[in-house]
């Protein structure tokens, strides 16, 4: 488990310090500006895709990557790069909902667990361990046989394989803050319980956790991509990565294109993210480096 | 060791059971009635009753969980609703394809193991920094672009490897292993070396290693008999807990290069809405991973006695 020692932790003076940190390796720098990118896509799609993304042009299909298609486009004729800028705005969203709805669960569980009785404790262990359990993306799987194939299935899956590490990581460091002085100098002061909870535990709580959240970005982006490629994610026409990808590989032998460029905002934003959340955890928390 | 034993085993079945338990209440918030769904909207009244009947569904939640665990003890996890044949027979016929797809992964996989110790040997050097940058980019690739790419490359244009199907005979099967391995097997062998490497330089800090450097002891012996002796059994627990991992890629990747297996077994089952062999297949994906978990975690407090009391 991880255990942090709140004392060493690197104090810092603000985000301009974090940034300017980032930005002495070329790795971090480069994550960090294809995550910004993500995001400034994701917001914009509606306004910077050239194209509509569900418009249909027959005589167009499949075309090669030209002045007029960037990507070309896929079997309907539907422009590939649009599509795939649309994409970002569900990869987006679903990325945001999912983690954040699983850290809210992760965290009022985690505090639960930590400031509860023994049995209580236990019980919720016990569900953490269950859940973890589950075979992700078998449990993907029935979940989508269960309630159908839809955005919501897809976050449902997510939020049930992600929480319970976080949840897990909370209960661990508020066990160890637990006990520490600041705290018992509140309840001596008879603060109540909540109040504790709230302005002192959960301050200390959320930097970690958040940054572990955003490590399970690509994880997010994985499933929704494996879903939609197994044609179980987000419903056609929407032009998901993962659609996109199972559009491009029913003609991978003649159009090899599109599999290859629906492949790369993939790629590229689930590396972004993962250096980027190592990166971030080295400068705010060297303890928790492996 | 015997009381944790015990304990471990004991929270094992605890896990199955609340596992299938919670299986079932998600049964419950299906919309519209499960029967409905299995049978399609042309079903007659005296039908959806006998299936009604057959699953026990008029019966309440606790005691469909019972029955359902009254079988499970005898290996029984329901009837097949298309075919009629034991979901049980179902998985045991197709449970061999993906076991050797997730064997040759694990083995790939301990490709890592030379890559992560020369790297922490020669920690900071090119070798340590491009491995690493590699080993972390793989890790971060979902398994299915990474198959995608695989058949782009060796199938498409190079025409190497064949991307479709198991092959028949030993060279052909081989063969067909090769990529949907590759597939899942790439990240784990960054994930390996990253561990390994990390572990090794633990390691190599410790005060038995400098002493038997003191005392003049060959390095290749020193890192085989002092170092890798030591740091080795965790990253074979970490592969162990890792196993229900690959196993649940397996199924995607499957699918991807049309294998038969687990993974088309689900993926067809949840395309008809074959409930039975949906649950218990997810449901012997769990047993299998949590008796993985439990037997490495049980094999790594052996190996490491210390490691008991924080377990505990």
């Amino acid at each position: 488990m991880n255990k942090i020692d709140f004392k060493n932790s690197t104090k810092l003076n603000g985000i301009s310090q974090i940034i300017s940190k980032l930005f002495s390796t070329p790795l971090a720098a480069s994550s960090l500006v294809i995550v910004l990118l993500f995001f400034l896509v994701g917001i914009t799609a509606d306004y910077i895709s050239p194209y509509d993304p569900i418009k249909i042009d027959i005589p167009n299909k499949l075309s090669d990557p030209s002045w007029d298609h960037w990507l070309g486009t896929d079997q309907l004729g539907r422009d590939v790069l649009s599509r795939l800028i649309v994409g970002t705005k569900i990869a987006l969203y679903l990325a945001i909902t999912s983690v954040s709805i699983a850290l809210i669960i992760g965290i009022i569980l985690g505090m639960i667990a930590a400031f509860t009785n023994r049995w209580i404790d236990s019980a919720l262990l016990l569900l953490f361990d269950t859940v973890r359990s589950f075979p992700g993306i078998m449990f993907a799987l029935t979940i989508v046989a269960l309630f159908g194939p839809s955005l919501n299935s897809i976050t449902i899956v997510i939020v049930f394989s992600i929480f319970p590490s976080y949840a897990r990581l909370v209960r661990t460091q508020v066990m160890s803050l637990r006990n520490s002085e600041f705290i018992e100098a509140q309840r001596a002061m008879g603060s109540s319980l909540q109040r504790i909870l709230r302005l002192h535990i959960l301050p200390n709580v959320i930097g970690p956790v958040v940054i572990v959240a955003s490590m399970d970005i690509p994880l997010v982006i994985g499933v929704e991509a494996g879903l939609s490629f197994l044609g179980l994610g987000v419903r056609p026409p929407a032009p998901s990565w993962g659609s996109i990808l199972n559009d491009g590989f029913q003609f991978i032998r003649n159009t090899p294109w599109i599999v290859f460029s629906a492949g790369l905002p993939l790629i590229l934003t689930t590396i972004a993210f993962t250096s980027l959340g190592e990166s971030l955890r080295d400068i705010l928390d060297p303890k928790l480096r492996k | 060791m015997i009381s944790y034993t015990i304990q471990r085993i004991f929270v094992a079945i605890l896990i199955i059971l609340l596992a299938t338990t919670l299986l079932f209440i998600m049964i419950q918030f299906v919309p519209g009635d499960p029967v409905n769904v299995m049978l399609g909207p042309r079903a007659t009244p005296e039908l959806k009753e006998a299936l009604r009947e057959r699953l026990h569904l008029n019966d309440p939640v606790f005691v469909q969980i019972y029955y359902f665990f009254l079988g499970l003890i005898q290996g029984d996890l329901g009837v097949d609703l298309t075919s009629n044949r034991p979901v049980t027979s179902l998985i045991l016929e197709q449970a061999p394809y993906t076991l050797t797809l997730v064997i040759s992964v694990v083995l790939v996989a301990l490709m890592g193991i030379p890559i992560g110790t020369y790297a922490a040997v020669h920690r900071g050097g090119l070798f340590d920094q491009i491995s690493g940058v590699i080993s972390v980019s793989i890790i971060a690739v979902p398994p299915i672009v990474i198959g995608l790419y695989l058949i782009l490359l060796f199938a498409i244009q190079l025409k190497l490897l064949p991307a479709i199907g198991v092959g028949e005979g030993f060279w052909e099967i081989l063969k067909h292993l090769v990529l949907p391995t590759l597939a899942i097997g790439l990240t784990w062998i960054g994930y390996v070396s990253r561990l390994v490497r990390a572990s090794v330089l633990e390691v190599l800090m410790l005060n038995h290693v400098k002493t038997a450097r003191a005392f003049g002891i060959p390095e290749n012996k020193v890192l085989r008999d002092y170092v890798l002796r030591v740091a080795l059994p965790v990253t074979f627990t970490v592969l162990g807990v890792s196993i229900g991992f690959i196993l649940s890629t397996a199924v995607i990747v499957e699918i991807l290069f049309s294998r038969p297996g687990i993974g088309k077994l689900i993926y067809e089952a949840v395309i008809s809405r074959n409930y039975p062999v949906v649950m218990g297949t997810v449901l012997a994906g769990t047993i299998f991973i949590v008796v993985a978990t439990t037997l490495s975690d049980l094999l790594n407090v052996m190996l490491d006695p210390k490691s008991r009391k924080f377990k505990s």
